[in-house]
């Protein structure tokens, strides 16, 4: 716990007062009162920043919490042959280095690339420009976080899984339950602390998403700043701009929405009933 | 309906012969061994392009079966670059970190829990809203105190700043909300004081939740760009990840050496987790039986 | 301790490995420096070898550690922020220049050391490290734009390279070498691509026209007539006459452009001379037989002939001892602008000289099987008449950024006029509270 006061809780009291700061180096330091935050509402690309960023979370969620939720369900539901290998298998892209992926993936999306030509033989879609066309850069960020989280994903709902007592299966067949029922009626009452945990780590991650747009677009926000990210955002104004006291002012803005939507899952899944 | 309920069910106790099982065993099996073709195509391509002759990686990269293979680029890559340091340095702070987080998210985590003590969901809160915070806003502090505490260069340095990870707290904890208070309260009947307790009881049936975070953490490390850059600045340090991101820029771009030296850092990590894998399994055997 | 003792070690084996005579450690001057490519920093190590050689009797004891390219320059800012942590000597890469420029100045000013120098170098090349009047860095190479061809498609085509000589010769050329090859409606070869989301193939216009984005005064030129120029004639390369695409992938070094210049789809395109070492190491040297290095087209007689693209400035930083600061001073000049020394960002880096004179020296003036067997260096001379300089000032990153992910975009994919955006250009940069002037 001291460990983590200092390390996690100090840097980040420091990056508040940052925020209401002149911020030009140790030795040089004003306060600036609110300025910094008025600065954020007047840069030109904080509002496409903050809707890339939440459609991006929305999109993460839809996919990212349904997809390995099914997978781990029936990996875990005895009808798949092998069960394990597949785990493994699926879970191995967030094992690949970060310098691989984006050169592999700018290879997959490329105009004539492997994506199109799939989807031109399978559905008969025109070959769409990908890495080009700015309308396309969140669905391809998606894309690349699917191929990284969905494995471990699969991973935190089987930890769930495994815990969840047969007893109550077995009772439920007795009653006559179908296989949906049960899914529905226990599996996923008895995955909700998972669930919630799942869910409040891909809204952190999602609104936090820097990596992915990092590695695909060569450190950029990819064509006309379509994938252009909250954290992208941030570190532009403070290492490139020299704005650290804005971008801290920005990184606070960020966690507060983090903080309110995790809140709200909080209360929807009663994680503090226990105490009140 | 009811047959297929008791399918759901039966695979964890005792496999029956069962007629209809094929069919959609077969159809289910199929599917996931395409969804796995789809999810496996990049490493595929990185394990072929770091077999392909010098220079050839993008002349055919649309080539998938290669016709002609070379080891061009690994024999490139050990005359160039000190992978073999690389390698150790990377197990040796990836296992250091995952078991120093491992200690402390366990123990932060039961705490948090099961004992009832003032401000406990403030804390929690805390814990959360630290990971909140972007991580690049947070870098001109580390970067002060790790200087100042005199850690570059250390291995304590490159691991215990980052130990405390609110994720792995956050992960412990909801994990340890599904276990039993019951069997807690009859091991104190019994005569256990708390650490025999947490020993004994609480992390036995925790097994699953701390080989998922300790491969996760693991991974966490091993492929962590940002920190150990801060700690680190000699090559020899410098764990794989970050050695193999230096072969990429502006005027000298490795590609073969990238996808060889990535195709070696990959295979360390699927070992562990192939062995942890069963671990996880035993853990659930465990858990099967105990929890009841 | 240990620290030390292997650090020393490294040194050593370092050393060594290079065939430097070993210098005793109690006379030499520590040095140590940060690079983010490899080769600068042999290159830094061979020249203190050189210095050493030169004047034995204050030696230098120079060691650089390589830090991947953002993270580099992160940690560096980081260092000069909270005042410690800095080497004495430092890479910053020309786009992250300006971001170390802004607020006070934490590197040492090197006009003394360079005044020696200063007549037989070009000189425009020290331009984008000057802040406030001073020069604070010094660059690798000139980065000089040279235009690529591919013969192959042109003589296809029936044009002779060596009859494009303006950029008028060179839109015809490219209309007659621009064609649907397949009948399907589109040309599958074009004569030119231009970056959507990279700035190399604008900024040679512009800087060309005399554009920019600051002038010599220093003042934020971006919205100025000659940048309306630039844009315009590039727009007009695609959408008028139908010459040029935009580049695959967004940038010359997306991988899928490199597989269009394999696979003979784009004819030429124009980049400075570090693209060289691209066509061996990304393009398995396919080209080989048919690439040749030309001097950039011109757009009017006595105008510049060529521009300068990319770069990265040593640097010297305030957290060096006080003691040492004349001879770092001393040494940088040395290292970076010494004619030896220029001969050696050819041979140990691939890169064109800063110094005229030495495009005579017998190093440069060598065959290359890259590029058809010719002497790639008698063309890259033949450009540098009047090379347009390029000037920096404080929000240079922001700019670049502004044309790398939107600017250039907006202009090609969705036909904005020049005006336009560069307008929202310097609507953004007011945003940021840039001084944009009248």
């Amino acid at each position: 716990m001291v460990v983590f006061l200092i390390f996690k809780v100090y840097p980040v009291i420091l990056a508040v007062i940052m925020s209401f700061q002149n911020f030009q180096g140790v030795q040089s330091q004003e306060w600036v009162g609110l300025t910094n935050y008025q600065n954020v509402f007047n840069l030109v690309r904080f509002n496409q920043a903050l809707a890339n960023t939440t459609i991006y979370t929305i999109g993460t969620l839809l996919i990212l919490i349904p997809l390995p939720l099914v997978l781990a369900v029936l990996l875990d539901s005895g009808r798949v042959v092998q069960s394990t290998v597949f785990r493994t298998l699926i879970f191995l892209p967030a094992l690949t280095s970060l310098v691989v992926a984006g050169t592999v993936f700018r290879l997959i999306l490329a105009e004539d690339g492997f994506l199109n030509l799939f989807l031109t033989s399978l559905f008969g879609v025109q070959p769409l420009r990908w890495l080009e066309v700015s309308d396309l850069a969140l669905p391809s960020l998606i894309l690349v976080a699917t191929w990284r989280w969905t494995g471990i994903n699969i991973l935190y709902f089987n930890s769930g899984l495994v815990n969840i007592s047969k007893d109550l299966y077995e009772a439920a067949v007795i009653d006559g339950a179908s296989a949906f029922q049960m899914f529905w009626r226990i599996t996923l009452p008895l995955l909700r602390p998972t669930t919630l945990f799942v869910v409040v780590l891909s809204i952190i991650g999602g609104y936090q998403v820097f990596v992915e747009p990092f590695i695909l677009y060569t450190g950029g926000g990819g064509p006309g700043d379509g994938g252009l990210t909250m954290a992208l955002l941030i570190y532009r104004t403070a290492f490139t701009s020299f704005n650290f006291g804005t971008a801290a002012a920005m990184g606070v803005i960020l966690a507060a929405i983090i903080f309110v939507f995790s809140l709200i899952q909080f209360r929807y899944f009663g994680v503090f009933s226990k105490e009140d | 309906m009811a047959e297929q309920a008791s399918d759901l069910i039966q695979h964890r106790t005792i496999s029956r012969p069962r007629n209809r099982f094929n069919v959609s065993k077969i159809l289910l099996t199929l599917f996931f061994i395409l969804l796995t073709i789809g999810f496996l195509f990049p490493l595929y391509w990185m394990v072929i392009s770091s077999l392909r002759p010098d220079g050839r990686i993008f002349v055919d990269a649309f080539e998938l079966f290669p016709s002609i293979l070379s080891l061009d680029s690994y024999n490139n890559l050990f005359a160039q670059e000190p992978f073999g340091r690389w390698i150790i340095n990377s197990i040796v702070q990836t296992a250091g970190f995952a078991i120093t987080a491992l200690i402390l998210c366990t123990t932060g985590g039961y705490a948090l829990a099961k004992f009832k003590f003032r401000g406990r969901n403030l804390l929690f809160v805390l814990i959360l809203v630290s990971q909140m915070i972007p991580f690049h806003l947070l870098i001109v502090s580390l970067f002060l105190m790790v200087i100042q505490l005199g850690l570059v260069e250390t291995y304590f340095g490159a691991i215990i700043p980052i130990a405390a990870s609110p994720i792995g707290i956050f992960f412990v904890r909801q994990y340890m909300l599904s276990i039993d208070d019951e069997m807690l309260n009859a091991a104190r009947v019994d005569g256990a004081n708390e650490y025999q307790i947490f020993f004994s009881v609480v992390l036995p049936n925790a097994r699953p939740a701390i080989a998922t975070l300790f491969i996760l953490f693991s991974l966490e490390y091993w492929n962590n760009l940002l920190w150990p850059l801060i700690v680190f600045r000699q090559a020899e340090n410098m764990p794989l990840a970050v050695g193999i991101s230096r072969l990429i820029n502006q005027y000298r771009q490795s590609y073969d050496l990238v996808m060889a030296g990535s195709t070696l850092a990959t295979i360390p990590i699927i070992i562990l987790f192939l062995f942890l894998r069963r671990q996880v399994m035993e853990g659930l055997a465990a858990t099967g039986t105990g929890l009841k | 301790m240990n620290k030390r003792i292997s650090l020393l070690l490294l040194i050593a084996i370092l050393l060594g490995s290079l065939g430097v005579s070993a210098v005793s450690a109690q006379d030499a001057t520590d040095l140590s420096l940060w690079v983010f490519v490899d080769r600068h920093g042999l290159f830094m190590q061979n020249q203190a070898a050189r210095w050493n050689e030169v004047n034995p009797d204050r030696p230098i004891n120079l060691t650089y550690e390589q830090i991947d390219y953002t993270q580099m320059h992160d940690n560096l800012l980081a260092s000069l922020l909270v005042g410690m942590g800095a080497p004495d000597l430092a890479d910053i890469e020309i786009s992250k220049f300006a971001t170390f420029t802004k607020g006070d100045i934490q590197l040492i000013e090197l006009d003394d050391a360079i005044e020696p120098y200063r007549g037989d170098i070009i000189e425009t090349r020290l331009a984008p490290y000057v802040a406030n009047g001073h020069n604070y860095g010094i660059d690798y190479h000139l980065g000089s734009f040279v235009m690529y061809y591919n013969t192959g498609i042109l003589s296809a085509a029936g044009v002779d390279v060596d009859s494009i000589r303006t950029w008028d010769d060179y839109i015809e050329a490219g209309k007659k070498v621009t064609q649907d090859t397949n009948g399907d409606g589109t040309p599958d070869v074009y004569m030119a691509s231009v970056e959507t989301s990279g700035v190399m193939t604008a900024r040679g216009i512009m800087l060309m026209m005399g554009g920019g984005a600051y002038d010599a005064e220093g003042n934020l030129i971006l919205n100025s007539e000659a940048n309306v120029k630039a844009l315009q004639f590039v727009q007009d390369l695609v959408h008028v006459h139908g010459i040029a695409r935009p580049t695959s992938g967004g940038e010359h070094h997306s991988p899928d452009h490199f597989l269009d210049l394999v696979e003979g789809r784009i004819a030429s395109l124009w980049m400075p001379q570090w693209y060289m070492t691209r066509f061996p190491d990304n393009m398995s040297s396919q080209l080989a037989a048919v690439e040749v290095i030309r001097p950039m087209p011109i757009f009017e007689e006595g105008g510049y002939t060529t521009t300068m693209g990319g770069g990265t400035g040593t640097a010297i930083t305030n957290q060096i001892d006080p003691s040492k600061i004349e001879l770092a001073k001393e040494f940088l000049a040395f290292a970076k602008l010494t004619y030896e020394a220029n001969v050696a960002l050819w041979t140990d880096l691939g890169f064109d000289p800063m110094r005229v004179d030495v495009y005579d020296d017998p190093a440069l003036l060598i065959t290359m099987d890259d590029f058809s067997g010719e002497v790639p260096f008698e063309y890259i001379k033949a450009g540098l008449a009047n090379v347009a300089p390029e000037y920096t000032g404080p929000y240079y990153p922001e700019i670049a950024t502004i044309m790398q992910t939107t600017m250039m975009y907006e202009l090609i994919e969705n036909k904005k006029s020049p005006q336009e955006v560069l307008d929202a250009a310097i609507a953004e940069l007011q945003a940021m509270g840039a001084d944009v002037g009248g």
